[in-house]
């Protein structure tokens, strides 16, 4: 059963901590969620791969006492796509950021998409760039103030559920870190989806995009997050009202990508 | 004997050389290893995938190797420069793989359809950073085989990104060729209670033991990392390099009627194959010149360059380029012989007839200037 | 005892501590319904009155930082639903 609250040493790499996250900021509370999720789903640790991007967001796999690829910016999901091709029996979860996922590597993103491949994205959106300054991202959202958008940014956002939606990708949901108990079942679910699985989870970054925009401390940005967001069973007929759904969005069972290999290979070893 | 094509006979290298995933994105002269294995890899159970772009492709082949298997990418000069960061992250991550460069005429799209060789320098330094660099070539299709066996064994036993450069003739051009079994080198398994993932040849797959971290920061043997630990990187890449110079297996050349030579012509790639024809004419008027092809061009063979040189009255460095290997050859030779470089980077083969010419021309200004 | 945290029992029940990992980010602070957590000089957590714990886990879900283990009896009524 479920617990709060529950020891998660086992699934932390104890001498990397504390972790590199600043005071407050959101990505912790992504990586509470993911340990809760692994306790959860009870898998053998060293048949996951968590594989990070760069930025805030990347260095999670570092916390982990499972096995870590900490790879390039934005190509997280290329190299679990080769990693998990080669061991489809692999647990693979990449973490990436929405810098990773939506600007340097948005073609990976919606190719991994395209693909249906047995992978999970967890996309940590801050809606900023917090390991470089507090740059504007792809997800920050129009009007937003961020170092090099210091008028405001001009430029409408990527709404990553929708890119993902779009792309094909056949479970979609979002989360954010003020919904702790949501989190990790989207994460357990995401990880059981047979396909390509992507979680989006709004987070706070408190010392740049909380601090430019005047949105307070994490606490006040989590109750930011909260009111920025609407479960969707919350919906009314007066719609969103401007607030970002919350939930799953798709869950579609579709021919898997390392399932379609193997079938492809017996055939043609039958064949041949 | 079978005819067969350099793109063709890469593929067959790879196969026989174990390799069992490929990833990569088309482009011209390259393809064809590409449609290759999308056919030979589904038998052997092997995987391959067609990547969104080569900076997917590198990345996927890094991700097999942790994954266990032996991989490769082909490509030609557009998609080797948007390689270049998975190139250093190969090395930094010590992960073998080979990557073929099928050269055409750049910068840019430059001659798409056209022979060059002007990724040598790329090759070597193109990824930032310092880092141990293992780069081949071959001249024939029978060696572009025996190459890329030898490129997937060394980046075994060195642990390390290989590159073999070829050009857009030798990929579509079509020999004879026998392809006898050649010996293969599998990667070193993890060994010893106290294995570190990062501390010699022995490698751990993903999911092969216990959990093991691999990132492009600089790190400890552990694989945990070190991002501020610059004495720990800088000791890192120097043992990385000098395994690499000071290795005996690495190395690969041919010399053709070197013993008595007095002009000598270096020539790699496809170049040497019309240098070689230049020192069957010469040495039909009576000129004394042989050939040192190169099929190891990094690490550069400084001594055997240098030792050669004395022994002769000049050098002649031929290449597809304006002036590329040429650097470490004066660099190496130093004063023991002038060194005169033909270039082109016009997509055109040298005929034996330039290079003999420029053989002669380098002999008459040691006259003139004598 | 869990090595390097601080254990503040209630009864059966006991708070872990992992003082050294704490950020100083108050959202344990501002989620804790009984109101007994604070920070010290450090801008670390301190913990108050054990006795008001209600073991609801709030701060231990809140906290970025993994700084939080509770130890309890098998039964809460916050864990029926989850």
């Amino acid at each position: 059963m479920p617990r709060v609250g529950e020891d998660l040493r086992q699934y932390l790499q104890a001498e990397a901590m504390p972790h590199v996250w600043c005071p407050g900021c959101g990505h912790g509370q992504v990586a509470r969620g993911l340990a809760t999720a692994l306790d959860r789903l009870a898998l053998p640790l060293e048949q996951l791969v968590l594989v990070g991007g760069i930025g805030c967001s990347g260095r999670t796999p570092f916390y982990f006492n499972a096995n870590a690829m900490h790879t390039t910016h934005g190509r997280a999901l290329a190299f679990a796509t080769g990693l998990k091709l080669t061991r489809p029996g692999l647990t693979v979860i990449t973490t990436m950021g929405d810098g990773d996922t939506a600007a340097i590597g948005g073609n990976h993103f919606i190719h991994a998409c395209r693909r249906n491949i047995d992978i999970t994205a967890i996309v940590f959106n801050n809606g900023i760039y917090g390991m470089t300054g507090g740059q504007q991202a792809p997800t920050t959202p129009r009007g937003a103030r961020s170092v090099t958008t210091p008028l405001g940014s001009i430029e409408p956002a990527f709404d990553i559920v929708q890119l993902a939606l779009a792309a094909g990708a056949t479970y979609v949901a979002r989360s954010t870190t003020f919904d702790f108990d949501e989190l990790p079942t989207l994460i357990v679910d995401a990880v059981r989806h047979p396909g390509f699985a992507v979680v989006e989870v709004l987070t706070q970054c408190p010392t740049y995009y909380g601090r430019l925009n005047e949105l307070g401390d994490a606490v006040a940005m989590l109750d930011y997050e909260r009111d920025l967001t609407l479960p969707q069973h919350a919906i009314t007929k007066e719609g969103l009202a401007g607030r970002r759904p919350l939930g799953v969005f798709r869950r579609e069972v579709a021919p898997e990508y390392t399932a379609q290999y193997a079938e492809l290979c017996a055939r043609q070893a039958k064949a041949s | 004997m079978k005819l067969i094509q350099g793109n063709e006979a890469c593929a067959l290298g790879a196969m026989q050389a174990g390799c069992r995933f490929f990833a990569g994105y088309p482009i011209t002269p390259a393809t064809e290893i590409m449609e290759w294995m999308a056919r030979l890899l589904p038998p052997e159970h092997g995987v391959f995938i067609q990547m969104e772009d080569e900076i997917a492709a590198l990345a996927a082949v890094i991700g097999a190797s942790w994954g266990g298997a032996k991989a490769m990418t082909a490509t030609s000069g557009p998609g080797f420069s948007l390689m270049q960061e998975h190139v250093g992250y190969a090395a930094m991550t010590e992960t073998p793989c080979v990557i073929v460069d099928s050269q055409r005429g750049g910068p840019s799209t430059g001659l798409p359809t056209l022979p060059a060789q002007g990724d040598v320098m790329q090759a070597r330094w193109g990824s930032h950073g310092d880092r141990a660099a293992i780069v081949l070539t071959a001249s024939t299709v029978r060696d572009v085989y025996e190459v890329t066996v030898a490129a997937f064994n060394l980046s075994e036993t060195y642990r390390l990104p290989v590159v073999l450069l070829l050009d857009a003739t030798l990929s579509h051009m079509r020999e004879n060729v026998e392809l006898p079994a050649l010996p293969v080198v599998n990667r070193c398994p993890p060994s010893g209670a106290d294995f570190q993932p990062f501390a010699g040849p022995g490698f751990q797959a993903f999911g092969d033991g216990p959990p093991i971290v691999v990132t492009g920061l600089a790190h400890a043997a552990s694989g945990r990392p070190r991002a501020s630990d610059g004495p720990n990187l800088d000791r890192m890449l120097r043992r990385s390099i000098a395994r690499i110079e000071e290795a005996d297996d690495v190395r690969r050349y041919r010399g053709t009627a070197l013993e008595d030579a007095e002009h000598l012509i270096l020539a790699y790639g496809i170049t040497a194959r019309s240098a070689a024809g230049a020192v069957e004419l010469l040495r039909r008027e009576g000129v004394r010149a042989g050939l040192l092809e190169l099929q190891t061009l990094w690490p550069f063979p400084e001594r055997l360059v240098r030792d050669l040189a004395e022994q002769v009255e000049d050098v002649v460095v031929a290449e597809l380029n304006l002036g590329q290997l040429v650097l470490p050859v004066r660099a190496a030779v130093g004063g023991a012989a002038p060194v005169r470089h033909l270039g082109r980077a016009d997509g055109t083969l040298f005929s034996p007839e330039e290079i003999a010419a420029a053989v002669h021309t380098a002999g008459d200004r040691e006259v003139a200037r004598a | 005892m869990i090595p390097g945290f601080a254990r503040y029992a209630q009864g059966a029940a006991a708070l872990h501590v992992n003082r050294a990992w704490c950020k100083g980010c108050n959202l344990c602070i501002a989620a804790c319904p009984s109101a007994i957590l604070s920070l010290d000089a450090d801008q670390r957590i301190a913990v108050g009155d054990i006795d008001r714990c209600i073991f609801c886990g709030l701060c231990a879900v809140r906290c970025p930082d993994f700084v939080f283990v509770l130890e309890r009896p098998a039964f809460h009524p916050f864990e029926a639903h989850t």
